[in-house]
């Protein structure tokens, strides 16, 4: 019994985690914005704006396509999929146009190059928020 | 010597301060992939000798690099070597070699200049045709993306002014490139249907294209319009008693898309008018040509790694003469010669990160956009024939 309720109890920590999940966008503290609507949002992730109001060059850090935290930021935070974005940076990568967003492998890899890049912009857990040093979150509006 | 000596320092000043400021990001940016096909057809040729057996003459390799020096300025280029059976024997060629500069019209906004060999903004797919992990399916729909005319649709010497713009919860993109595009053997076997001695020695070329479309592209609908002019100069032949002049091209191309998380479906439309009445000769008297084509298709995403394609695709190469009856008596050519219809279905598996596969089936009736260069004899073309092709690509 006893067993069963701890596997419960396991069940809806989980969910209550997955639910907590949030994300948030997270940048270098030399970022001057603290807020940002989903278009630009948008428009920073698709990497079709390329520079902050202060013209410096935005540093792009993104998981990789089937991380399950890509996935919901993707769909939360930018209301796109994963294949969209995906077409975006490649159309744009292979014709000259752009340049593709960085790619890292994890989540404390994400924290630590956005801590330590200027200009940079990435997304983390809300489970990751109490790590939170050295860098600012960015409101959605 | 003076002045060297400062130039050389200034240039120094300036890298150092780059390097400083850039911290652990690198602002070059290196890539590319390598596809192989392969093709096996039960009639006629694409690609290579595909009715023969199985061609692998069907391969895209390419590497491009970027490099970002400051916030508002890239250069950027990508050699690519592309084998396609008789049409392309894959001598590598730089697909665009640009240098792309921004201004500054608000915040979010873009809008800028590329100097140099930069793709033709034409259609959802021209730029990056030949990037397997951008194009969904192995063989594009050809009523719109004719391969046996990719040569000259690809890319021009010249500039090209592109804007991005949002409007609310829209935003609009438009491009603009006038330049040269790519003058040679395709052109010559797509417009004058054969490689005479003459060639086409000179071109000139406008493409535009506006999209209009939702912030989270949901829907894009877009508008291509084009001209194209490329000076023939006859060779000592004098094939068709042709003279020298200019084959006027002007094409318009209509495209809308519409994409859920488990569906995109998609369709394009284009009118093509050519104009060769200024050769005389043979053209003298018809000279010109209005084409139609166009196609509609769906692609089914079952989860993340794999989807299904299906598309109808249509060309007439006289929309004044869809049957091809007219030509058939006039030039004793088949009817078939004259238009091509295809249905497509289609298998994708992204296998990885790096790795995906595609398998294609088409039933192709009539045989318009075959390749004239793989298809030599006449009078071995079947009016209808099948398509079977497998694909893999590695990207780095």
């Amino acid at each position: 019994m006893t067993h069963k309720r701890r596997t419960y109890l396991a069940v809806f920590l989980l969910m209550m985690s997955q639910l907590a999940g949030a994300d948030s966008v997270i940048v270098h503290p030399d970022v001057k914005v603290s807020s940002l609507s989903s278009q630009e949002l948008r428009s920073i992730f698709t990497m079709r704006s390329t520079r902050w109001p202060d013209q410096n060059a935005i540093h792009v850090f993104v998981l990789p396509d089937s991380h399950p935290l890509h996935r919901s930021f993707v769909k939360t935070q930018l209301n796109m999929f994963p294949y969209q974005l995906r077409m975006i940076w490649d159309r744009s990568v292979y014709s000259g146009a752009g340049y593709p967003p960085i790619l890292v492998p994890s989540i404390q890899e994400m924290l630590v190059r956005v801590k330590s890049t200027q200009s940079s912009i990435g997304y983390i857990d809300d489970n990751s928020l109490p790590l939170l040093k050295g860098v600012n979150i960015i409101e959605i509006r | 010597m003076k002045y060297a000596r400062l130039l050389s320092l200034c240039c120094l000043l300036c890298f150092s301060g780059r390097l400083l400021a850039e911290d652990n990001v690198s602002e070059w940016y290196v890539g590319g992939f390598i596809t192989q096909g392969l093709v096996a057809t039960d009639n006629n040729n694409f690609a290579g000798k595909s009715s023969e057996g199985v061609s692998s003459d069907f391969r895209e390799l390419a590497v491009y690099a970027t490099w970002r020096p400051l916030s508002n300025m890239h250069f950027s280029g990508q050699i690519m070597s592309r084998p396609f059976g008789n049409v392309d024997d894959g001598t590598p060629q730089i697909d665009y070699l640009l240098a792309d500069y921004s201004f500054s019209v608000g915040s979010y906004n873009e809008f800028g200049l590329r100097v140099g060999r930069v793709k033709l903004p034409y259609g959802f797919y021209n730029e990056t045709r030949d990037v397997s992990f951008t194009r969904p399916s192995i063989v594009l729909p050809q009523s719109i993306y004719l391969d046996v005319i990719r040569e000259i649709q690809i890319s021009a010497d010249g500039v090209m002014a592109y804007g991005y713009f949002p409007i609310s919860d829209l935003r609009i993109d438009v491009d603009l490139v006038i330049g040269k595009p790519r003058e040679g053997d395709q052109a010559e076997y797509a417009y004058l249907r054969s490689n005479y001695s003459g060639s086409f020695t000179d071109s000139n070329g406008v493409m535009s294209r506006v999209t209009l479309g939702d912030d989270a592209e949901t829907w894009r609908l877009g508008i291509t319009l084009g001209r194209y002019d490329l000076r023939y100069k006859p060779g000592s032949l004098g094939e068709l008693g042709l003279s020298q002049g200019d084959v006027n091209f002007d094409v318009a191309v209509a495209s809308g898309q519409y994409n859920t998380e488990s569906w995109s479906l998609a369709a394009e439309y284009m009118l093509v008018s050519v104009d060769r009445s200024d050769l005389g000769g043979f053209f003298e008297l018809n000279g010109n040509n209005n084409s139609d084509s166009y196609y509609l298709q769906a692609i089914y995403r079952f989860n993340r790694d794999w989807d299904l394609l299906i598309r109808r695709d249509v060309f007439y190469l006289d929309k004044n003469d869809r049957s091809g009856l007219k030509a058939e008596q006039l030039t004793g050519l088949p009817a078939y010669f004259m238009w091509a219809k295809d249905y497509t279905i289609g298998l994708g598996w992204q296998a990885s990160q790096n790795i995906s596969f595609r398998a294609e089936w088409h039933y192709v009736q009539g045989t318009v956009w075959l390749p004239a260069q793989d298809n030599p004899d006449i009078g071995s073309i079947k009016k209808n024939w099948n398509m079977y092709l497998l694909q893999a690509t590695y990207r780095f």
